[in-house]
């Protein structure tokens, strides 16, 4: 991001600038309302709420290892909240108009795409595992971060550069995030719980059936 | 008119991340321990016969205290009384 930095800081406004002067000139009060309300999900109190519920929650509900969901959220909130700041003061390049504060990266997109990822993927590791549960996982925090983002664009919070390249700062803060719980939690594992084993137990019923013999039936099961 | 085209990029593009989402996951492989079973079934048994009707639900449990000689309510046998 260090090394991205100065591109967009000399190159950004050549594209920035038409962007947000069309985007004011084109804008309905109405739909603004509605996506100032949208827009919410990605401010700092926002996500770190989220952060701490879902550490809360994921913290009692995991078998093993019960320290790590509350460890990596609150070590991925330091971590984004500094190195942002780091970043912030580096370049130190002013917002749109009406919205100074607005600077490189936008730190509502990264923090969607931290956060939210994060705690998709503690959620699917555990209670998942399955290659449907990562699809939808990501599908959601997409959606999750396209709002985002085109919640800042069309409010003018924030430069169009700085939005693509707060999902990209996002991402990368992630990679490092998703690869140390991955480390210290070993491989996904598929679990069914009680839910997979009656549906694995009535898919093997239906086979039987299927094939034509008796379903086998064990002692213990009521007459 | 082109501020509502500026609007409606907000439902296109959800809607579009949606239906990539339903596509892959309609495409993905099905839950591996539904899979299995399946497997094991088919391993044990061999692949259904085709146009041989289910066999009904049976219990291999005895059931206590059954006098010998009544029809028996559930599976449908006559005991024998010799």
């Amino acid at each position: 991001m260090a090394l991205l930095g100065p591109t967009v800081v000399n190159h950004g406004p050549a594209i920035d600038e038409p962007i947000v002067r069309w985007v004011n000139s084109h804008q309905v009060k109405l739909w603004a309302a509605v996506m100032n309300r949208l827009d919410k999900i990605g401010n700092t109190w926002t996500t770190w709420g989220a952060a701490g519920t879902a550490a809360v929650c994921l913290g009692v509900t995991w078998r093993r290892q019960k320290w790590l969901p509350p460890a990596a959220l609150g070590a991925a909130i330091l971590v984004d909240h500094f190195a942002t700041l780091a970043l912030r003061r580096t370049f130190g390049r002013l917002g749109p108009p009406g919205s100074p504060g607005g600077t490189y990266p936008s730190g509502g997109c990264d923090r969607v795409v931290l956060f939210y990822g994060l705690i998709g993927h503690l959620l699917w590791r555990e209670f998942s595992g399955t290659d449907r549960g990562k699809i939808w996982a990501i599908g959601t925090v997409t959606a999750l971060s396209f709002n985002e983002a085109y919640g800042r664009a069309y409010l003018s919070k924030h430069w169009f550069t700085d939005i693509v390249t707060g999902l990209f700062y996002g991402g990368v803060l992630l990679g490092p995030f998703i690869a140390a719980v991955r480390l210290i939690a070993g491989p996904v594992r598929v679990h069914g719980g009680q839910g997979g084993h009656m549906l694995a137990t009535a898919a093997a019923d239906r086979a039987s059936r299927q094939a034509g013999v008796r379903p086998r039936v064990t002692a213990s099961d009521p007459a | 008119m082109r501020r509502y085209l500026l609007v409606a990029l907000w439902p296109a593009g959800i809607a579009a991340i949606a239906a990539a989402t339903v596509i892959a996951a309609r495409r993905a492989p099905v839950s591996p321990a539904l899979a299995t079973a399946d497997d094991l079934a088919d391993q044990e048994t061999g692949p259904a016969p085709a146009g041989r009707p289910p066999p009904p639900p049976v219990s291999l449990k005895p059931s206590a205290g059954f006098p010998t000689g009544q029809r028996h309510s559930l599976t449908g046998c006559q005991a024998s009384s010799g």
